[in-house]
């Protein structure tokens, strides 16, 4: 066996390490330690923070690829926890939780005339049978985590002595009781059951929407990630030089800003992917080129969307640069760079985490809309524009095969549902306007 | 004032350099010619003549900034990026990849864009100052709570999600409205309905929070509580007082995106077939015709940077204590 890196696996990484020094860093200052208990003292932002956790770890958890010896395919992590939904063979659609296929077909005898056949995975016959199974593994699946919980909570109360009677613990546990439930429930009732259906071509609609959220994560947080660097040093430069050094900036995020950005994006993948044609055997699979492309797509969102951060760091380092503190720095001496990384930075952190979370649901949900224009990510790449996109035309058969659309946007919709209620509480306790509003 | 507006005129013209040289950058130098030539005439095996005989014909076979062989003011002149760049400073698009007449295309196009933008923009508008005003009059109150939790949950889903559901529950199955299509005159409010209401919804969530933080910052200020202290009723404090003063931090907001209207919707008008500028520019990408994009995204810039001189101009019409610099 040996590890795969990929691009996009080592970057979501890299992050994932930054945010851990963050927290590091947090629980070492005072101030902003009573900021984030404060975030986090609302039970829905609690919860929320939690879902959105949830998805971070699967997200991280397909970020592992490797390969065993002999076998050509990649495996992540996450593939081999699925693994039940991803080797049963099925020929076609078929809905939610159903043992049969969805649409009639001829047995070889003729002699039934037009049936539903029955699925490879599944052993029932008839719904009486598929309904009994669904509920003793949906009863199992309930005791299982009830007891997963109960340990949980004990652990929970002797060593960290948490408090249970307050209300953003009772929401917690609420929450983690619900994770728990769903993921011991998936896991039991995988090998039997497509619990989300099958897709055209007979592949898990579960797997796939699920395997879409590491494409989200990237989308919503590399994206950030990268226009990060030039829009804090451009910003904090802008602010602090002011001048000529002020005016270049200024041109420069304007004329970016000037150019459409969807139409920008879409100009820049189009050249992208005639590049990546005329180059296509510099890749060594599929799976290289398609992750090579989500990045690179990231950094062209990444490089039309500094701007908005760059034009508020600029402004909040005017005024900054203005006070005494700053003003004594350079009485003293201290080098321009000193005093931009050391007395500025830390200022201006507080938009940079705002932009962060803020910017997270937008980049999630341009995906499907980039898929949809035919700029979006790679088509092996699995992501939820992919799925709605490839979901359109399934709305117009009848009957309606609704399953994957729905799946794709409920996942979407749960993960930018968890992502704004947390930004919105973020942006409340450490932005000095937004917690005068409220 | 006139001076000050002749300024900013002035202002914009560097901007406007800066994008065509940016467009042309992307354009012609991360994408040659040649390759240009490959993705039009289609086929693997073009030859080496097909491809100069395509640059000859659609003018792409000069050298890219100076050309050595003319001389004098020709050097500059005969080359890719005076010949491309120069006219669409003028606003002269030339023809496309495919031959059509880009200039024709667009003056034909823009109606059906601008008969679904602008009432969508002005129903949007007013739809979203309404909800934000009841909002701020519910403060403190548990609704409140609720509307804000409901307005972050339709700010949640997609936008695509309103589409496709909109278009297969109210026109495919309802059958109130056309599923798609569009024809000119009259008749075309059939056809914009659906897109207009679909785009209100759509929009709801964000919009209204937008608006919602403007007046609450309003509310905030000394000459609310004067209004309140002398005994006005709190109906007039907020629609006498507060919507009257939100309205230029509303301005400025709003007026950037007015001239943009012309862009038409991407999404909204190829999932409704509206022959707009938003379907035609999707047609231009699937189709991979490099001068459309171009055309569209010098517009679009254009559009934005009179979007920001409007936006300027009129916040020195409605608040007097803005000066002109």
């Amino acid at each position: 066996m040996s590890f795969v890196f990929l691009w996009t696996d080592v970057l979501l990484w890299i992050l994932f390490f930054i945010s851990i020094y963050g927290v590091v860093k947090v629980r070492s200052n005072d101030i902003l330690l009573q900021k984030w208990r404060k975030i986090f003292s609302q039970p829905l932002a609690l919860s929320a923070f939690i879902v959105f956790a949830f998805y971070i770890v699967i997200g991280l958890s397909d970020s592992i690829h490797f390969r065993f010896d002999k076998d050509t395919n990649t495996y992540s992590v996450l593939d081999r926890v699925l693994i039940d939904a991803q080797t049963s063979d099925e020929k076609t659609y078929s809905t939610p939780m159903n043992f049969e296929q969805f649409s009639k077909e001829y047995l070889d005898n003729g002699l039934r005339g037009r049936v539903h056949l029955n699925l490879v995975s599944s052993e029932i016959t008839n719904s009486d049978q598929n309904f009994d199974q669904i509920l003793s593994i949906t009863t199992k699946a309930f005791f299982y985590s009830v007891i997963l919980i109960l340990l949980l909570i004990l652990i929970s109360k002797s060593i960290f002595s948490i408090n249970l009677k307050s209300a953003s613990s009772k929401a917690a546990f609420g929450t983690i009781f619900v994770l728990i439930l769903f993921c011991v429930w998936a896991l039991l009732i995988m090998p039997n059951h497509h619990i989300l259906g099958t897709d055209k071509a007979g592949i898990d609609v579960f797997y796939k929407a699920v395997k879409s959220i590491r494409t989200g994560m990237i989308f919503g947080l590399l994206t950030t990630l990268l226009a990060l660097p030039p829009a804090i040093m451009l910003g904090l430069m802008a602010g602090y030089f002011k001048g000529k050094t002020d005016d270049v900036i200024q041109y420069i995020y304007t004329t970016i800003n000037a150019i459409p950005g969807i139409l920008l994006i879409a100009a820049l993948v189009l050249i992208l992917q005639v590049y990546m044609d005329e180059h296509a055997q510099d890749y060594a699979s599929s799976l290289e080129r398609s992750d090579l492309k989500l990045l690179l797509l990231c950094v062209i969102l990444a490089l039309t969307s500094w701007t908005g951060l760059c034009r508020l760091i600029r402004a909040e380092t005017l005024k900054l640069s203005q006070l005494e503190f700053v003003q004594a720095a350079k009485v003293f001496g201290v080098s321009n760079m000193k005093i931009l990384f050391n007395h500025l930075l830390p200022n201006v952190m507080h938009l940079v985490l705002i932009s962060i979370v803020l910017d997270f649901s937008g980049l999630v949900l341009i995906e499907a809309v980039l898929s949809y224009i035919g700029v979006g990510v790679d088509a092996t790449t699995m992501s939820w524009g992919n799925m709605i996109n490839a979901a359109r035309l399934e709305l117009s058969t009848d009957p309606v095969v609704w399953w994957p659309l729905a799946s794709s946007f409920i996942f979407m919709f749960i993960l930018v549902l968890s992502a704004n209620l947390f930004a919105d509480r973020v942006r409340h306790v450490f932005d000095p306007k937004g917690g005068a509003n409220d | 004032m006139w001076s000050y507006i002749f300024r900013r005129i002035l202002y914009s013209i560097p901007i406007l350099l800066g994008v065509n040289l940016i467009t042309f950058l992307l354009f012609f130098m991360v994408n040659t010619p040649d390759d240009m030539a490959r993705i039009q005439l289609g086929s693997k095996h073009v030859t080496a003549e097909d491809i100069s005989t395509w640059k000859a014909q659609k003018g792409y076979d000069k050298p890219l900034f100076i050309n050595i062989d003319e001389s004098g003011v020709g050097s500059l002149t005969q080359t890719i990026f005076y010949q491309k760049s120069v006219p669409l400073l003028q606003l002269d698009f030339g023809h496309s990849d495919s031959g059509r007449n880009i200039n024709k295309d667009i003056s034909q196009r823009m109606w059906p864009s601008l008969a679904l933008a602008v009432p969508s923009f002005i129903i949007a508008l007013i739809t979203n100052i309404i909800f934000a005003m009841w909002m701020v009059m519910l403060i403190g109150t548990k609704l409140e709570r609720f509307t804000l939790i409901v307005s972050v949950a339709l700010m949640s889903v997609s936008g695509l999600f309103y589409i496709i559901i909109g278009q297969k529950v109210v026109a495919g199955m309802w059958h109130w409205f056309p599923v798609s299509g569009y024809q000119s005159g009259i008749d075309s409010w059939r056809f914009i309905m659906l897109p207009v209401i679909i785009g209100v919804i759509a929009g709801l969530g964000a919009g209204v929070r937008w608006y919602r933080s403007i007046f609450l910052e309003e509310i905030n200020k000394p000459y609310v509580n004067t209004a309140r202290a002398k005994g006005l009723s709190e109906h007039q404090v907020l629609f006498k007082h507060v919507l009257k003063n939100a309205m230029i931090p509303i301005l400025t907001g709003v007026v950037v995106v007015i001239p943009s209207l012309f862009m038409g919707s991407l999404i909204m008008e190829s999932f409704f077939s509206i022959p707009g500028l938003g379907s035609y520019t999707i047609d231009a990408i699937n189709s991979q015709d490099f001068a459309i994009v171009r055309a569209m995204v010098f517009l679009g810039s254009v559009l934005y940077i009179v979007g920001l001189l409007l936006t300027d101009i009129s916040y020195t019409l409605v608040d007097p204590r803005v000066k002109f610099k």
